[in-house]
């Protein structure tokens, strides 16, 4: 059962990040990569490293998705056609069914697969012996905002028009 | 099991290669790389589950914050050049 149910999810990752690669619209891109990103946190969870399945659902499948949507608003790439507006309700209900059959092999799955002993040594380890570790990914964390902040700003320079947007300062670069 | 593991490992790492050497937009770039990195991250868990998970929390969050930063570069050269196609920006593909 279990076995099969890691097959399951590894299948489901390698298929899902096809089809982040192959598909044209960036929306079925970067749902399909939030995907891979469930089922690769499921396959955490059943491999016995559970906390890192919630890292990697929280983070991979969360915030990344957020930026990637974000990116993709702010662009308003016309390198691949978008979705169309009534194919959205659907996207919508395949990735809520993808998430509720996460949630369901989440909850049926024995608990004592995740091996729960060590999470107290884990725990200990993290906190006390790696954290300077902790230190810097936190620097890190912040710097990475900053810079997002920084790059993203809408006006890096007082332009002397009041031109904006993406045709303002766009030019031609040499082939 | 530990095999298929490894082969879904070294499928993600070509998959997220051939997107970054191959893809045309910065989008789908960065999206290779996404999918690179998992493919490091399952070849860490398969090895050691339950030892390699302090380094498999670390790997997420640097990579959710390199994806981070190249996303406002991203920003920044679509505000600057007005595209994101990778033949348009630069001289660096083939």
């Amino acid at each position: 059962m279990i076995d099969q149910l890691t097959t399951a999810a590894l299948v489901v990752t390698v298929l899902a990040g096809l089809v982040a690669v192959a598909a044209r619209d960036f929306l079925v891109s970067i749902l399909s990569l939030s995907s891979a990103s469930v089922a690769l946190a499921v396959y955490f969870y059943l491999a016995g490293a559970p906390i890192a399945a919630v890292f990697e659902a929280v983070v991979a499948a969360g915030l990344v998705t957020v930026l990637f949507l974000f990116v993709i608003s702010l662009t308003e790439t016309d390198a691949a056609e978008r979705i169309s507006g009534a194919k959205l309700p659907l996207v919508g209900l395949a990735l809520g069914l993808l998430l509720g059959v996460g949630i369901v092999v989440w909850v049926l799955v024995d608990p004592t697969v995740g091996g729960r002993a060590s999470d107290v040594a884990f725990a200990e380890t993290l906190w006390s012996a790696r954290s300077i570790d902790l230190l810097a990914v936190t620097v890190l964390v912040f710097v990475g905002v900053l810079a997002v902040v920084r790059l993203t700003a809408e006006q890096l320079e007082p332009e002397s028009d009041g031109e904006t947007g993406p045709t303002a300062g766009s030019r031609e670069v040499e082939p | 099991m530990t095999a298929l593991a490894y082969g879904a490992a070294l499928a993600l790492l070509v998959i997220g290669l051939a997107s970054i050497v191959a893809g045309r937009n910065v989008v789908k770039t960065l999206i290779g790389v996404e999918l690179a990195s998992k493919g490091v991250l399952v070849n860490f868990v398969a090895t050691d589950p339950a030892g390699s998970q302090g380094i498999v929390v670390l790997l997420i969050l640097i990579d959710a914050i390199v994806v981070a930063v190249l996303l406002g570069v991203a920003v920044a050269a679509y505000r600057q050049y007005g595209t994101l196609d990778l033949e348009a920006l630069g001289r660096l593909t083939w």
